[in-house]
């Protein structure tokens, strides 16, 4: 029997921060009270494959980039492999199209160097001539390259307090 | 470093379904005419520009200006017409393109791509993307019964963001 509920009021049962942190470590999500509100406390992934998939939400943004290339290349799909060099051009196009949306958005990190100047935005397209050779295009097969950087989750806040008295300086 | 002729630079347009507005729309987004193949003959604007405030303070001969934000200006894509009315994916159907977006002027995203292309107009670089672009305005092809110019059309788009196509 499936239901839908439009809101939650309480849990049936109260998982506190050490069950909680248990379960988070065995990659359970537990449904918490977190200040008087009703949390789905963390969406952990089951992946073992941490510092790229610790939550569900990256798997989703890789996801994404994978179902929205598959919608926007479709036109292009039974297009001519041109001398021109148009083919590639339009493929990467729409993939940059598609990431740059994703980056604005705050799903993909883009790097900054000490003086602030942008290596990169969070994600390179390839799609040419090096990647594509001859006897491959014979074949009908075109082949781009996406790498993306997916941002990270601040799962944890820590701050450091230091209580100074009236003779010493404040750190 | 080659300097490029303007009719290097070349734009074509492919529907989004990408990004918080148009994923709204999807029945839309759908349903608009698709460009695939077709390069304008003609693209302008986009400057970018700041409406930025001075402030003149009091015994001071030179204002400080304050930083603000920028925006895009319209970018208007012209191309010549034809009376090709059969529906196609592909660059051909100019009337039946024209004719599927007039009811969708105001409500349908394109990404706009703007590419260089070298002398013999191949090879092109990505030049730079205009991701989510909503079409604003349509310019008909005009009459003039005593002209033998070619009748030409434009479309012009409000823009949100510009990306380095060549970031990659």
């Amino acid at each position: 029997m499936l239901s839908a509920s439009r809101f939650v009021s309480g849990v049936a049962v109260d998982v506190n921060k050490v069950i909680g942190d248990d379960l988070d470590e065995n990659f359970v999500n537990a449904i918490r009270v977190i200040q008087n509100t009703v949390r789905i406390y963390g969406a952990r992934s089951c992946s073992l494959d941490t510092s790229n998939f610790k939550y569900i939400t990256q798997q989703d943004v890789v996801n994404t980039v994978v179902s929205e290339a598959y919608a926007s290349l479709e036109d292009l799909v039974f297009s001519p492999i041109d001398g021109r060099n148009e083919l590639f051009a339009a493929i990467s196009s729409r993939l940059v199209a598609i990431l740059a949306t994703m980056r604005d958005t705050g799903a993909l990190y883009p790097a900054f160097d000490a003086n602030g100047i942008q290596l990169d935005p969070g994600f390179t397209v390839k799609c040419d001539k090096t990647i594509n050779p001859a006897t491959q295009l014979a074949e009908g097969l075109i082949k781009a390259t996406v790498g993306l950087r997916v941002s990270s989750i601040g799962d944890k806040i820590e701050i450091d307090i230091v209580k100074s008295n009236l003779t010493t300086s404040v750190v | 470093m080659a300097k490029i002729a303007q009719r290097q630079v070349l734009a074509d347009i492919s529907p989004t379904g990408f990004g918080a507005e148009s994923k709204q729309q999807k029945n839309v987004q759908n349903n608009l005419p698709k460009w695939t193949g077709f390069k304008f003959a003609q693209v302008s604007g986009g400057e970018i520009t700041a409406s930025v405030e001075k402030i003149y303070e009091g015994g001071k001969s030179r204002p400080t200006v304050l930083c603000a934000p920028s925006e895009i200006g319209d970018i208007t894509l012209t191309a010549h017409y034809d009376d090709d009315y059969v529906s196609a994916e592909t660059a051909a159907g100019i009337g039946a393109k024209i004719k599927g977006l007039r009811k969708f002027v105001g409500v349908a995203y394109y990404n706009i791509n703007i590419s260089v292309y070298d002398c013999d107009i191949k090879d092109p670089t990505g030049d730079r993307v205009y991701p989510g672009a909503l079409l604003v305005g349509m310019t008909e092809p005009e009459g003039d019964s005593s002209s033998g110019a070619p009748a030409t059309f434009a479309l012009t788009f409000a823009i949100s963001d510009v990306e380095n196509a060549s970031s990659s």
